[in-house]
């Protein structure tokens, strides 16, 4: 604190009007102001300024068209997100088109017999069967086009899968088709949780 | 964070209620959320960037977070708390924007000296005279609005928005000494600016 012969320094006396000075400083000041009419009258219009700024209203109106534009950003955004939403749909189904192209190559034979349990399989089964109850019950929610995007993606992951366990069968302990078979599940799963978040908005 | 009163009406339940309604999509209840907490949001911004502009760009920004976030506030603040801080975080994220793109505006590390104060003399002449009239709020704006940036965020956040200095340091990356220097210099501007 500056209190020399003459004044209080601005600071100081900002200091003392929120009463951030120690006891000591602010009865330094109090002396001071009882003698000092300058200071007294620094110290009314510091107050007086203090007090006009209390009075400010704590709301202002916006412009009148505001909420119109409030309105369309929300709007926009939404839109965008949900177009972002899909376009992971897509990527999700185009990565399956890749792996379903690789696992053509892979594959030593075909079989049409059904595909007896693989171990990957339980890690997904519950999950799969719980999301696609979900988004089957909400279907109707889904916007646009969603549905049949969704439904053309799944059929390409689900053949993918398909064709990831037929190979696992006559090639048990290859670990690049279990972690094919593993991504591909995982695809499904993202596929068909992103469905059910679309369904939700 | 230090109290400070609510300044819009809470009416618990009824507000819990509501925006359950606005975060699930229904469209009246989002419109009546604004129409309750858009002032205080449009006085906020205007106040912390001194620019109607800015500040309508900034409301729009607060009101698509609000949408997007409704659903995760908890009630275990007010709306209005909840609401005030989002605002709060959009603000001063743009002013540290407008501070890298304005490179001659003045610093929050600016702390230039209240020179001739001890004295009396100089820049602190117009303390000495008698206390301003200030009861024209408007004047009163127009003259926060003219502060530099840096003083002008720490007098709305401390005079106006009843934050501490450390609040205020956590809230804007600095340090509570700064602050206080910002506060001493944006109040000797606005007592010079409305003796004038």
């Amino acid at each position: 604190m500056t209190t020399n012969l003459d004044h209080i320094d601005a600071e100081t006396m900002s200091a003392f009007v929120d009463g951030d000075l120690d006891p000591q400083a602010a009865a330094t000041v109090d002396a001071h102001l009882a003698a000092c009419g300058v200071c007294r009258g620094r110290m009314e219009s510091m107050r007086t300024l203090l007090a006009a700024v209390a009075r400010l209203p704590r709301s202002v109106a916006p412009p009148a068209g505001l909420w119109g534009d409030v309105r369309h950003a929300v709007d926009t955004d939404v839109r965008a997100r949900r177009r972002e939403r899909r376009w992971n749909v897509v990527g999700l189904a185009a990565a399956a088109l890749i792996t379903f192209g690789l696992l053509r190559g892979a594959s030593r034979g075909e079989t049409t017999a059904p595909v007896p349990p693989t171990a990957v399989d339980s890690n997904y089964t519950a999950a799969i069967a719980a999301l696609t109850g979900t988004v089957q019950a909400r279907r109707a929610s889904l916007p646009g086009t969603a549905a049949r995007t969704m439904d053309r993606s799944l059929a390409v992951i689900d053949t993918a899968i398909d064709e990831a366990r037929r190979a696992l069968v006559l090639d048990p302990d290859n670990q690049d088709l279990v972690g094919i078979l593993s991504a591909n599940y995982q695809r499904k799963v993202e596929l068909l949780q992103r469905a059910a978040d679309l369904s939700s908005d | 964070m230090t109290a400070r009163p609510e300044l819009v009406q809470n009416d618990g339940e009824g507000e819990q209620a509501r925006a359950r309604l606005a975060a699930a999509g229904d469209a009246d209840a989002f419109a009546r959320l604004y129409r309750e907490h858009a002032g205080r949001v449009y006085a906020l911004c205007l106040r912390m960037t001194g620019s109607p502009g800015r500040s309508t760009e900034l409301v729009q920004d607060v009101f698509v977070r609000v949408w997007r976030r409704l659903s995760s506030w908890r009630a275990d603040a007010a709306l209005s708390t909840w609401i005030h801080r989002i605002t709060l975080n959009l603000v001063i994220s743009n002013a540290r924007d407008e501070q890298r793109r304005r490179t001659r505006e003045v610093s929050m590390n600016d702390t230039s000296p209240d020179t001739g104060a001890a004295s009396g003399e100089s820049g602190d002449t117009a303390l000495s005279v008698a206390p301003p009239t200030v009861e024209d709020s408007i004047d009163l704006e127009r003259a926060i609005a003219q502060l530099p940036a840096g003083a002008r965020t720490v007098f709305v956040l401390h005079d106006i928005e009843g934050y501490s200095h450390e609040e205020i340091a956590r809230l804007t990356g600095t340090v509570a000494g700064t602050c206080r220097a910002q506060l001493h210099r944006a109040r000797r501007l606005l007592m010079e600016n409305l003796t004038r």
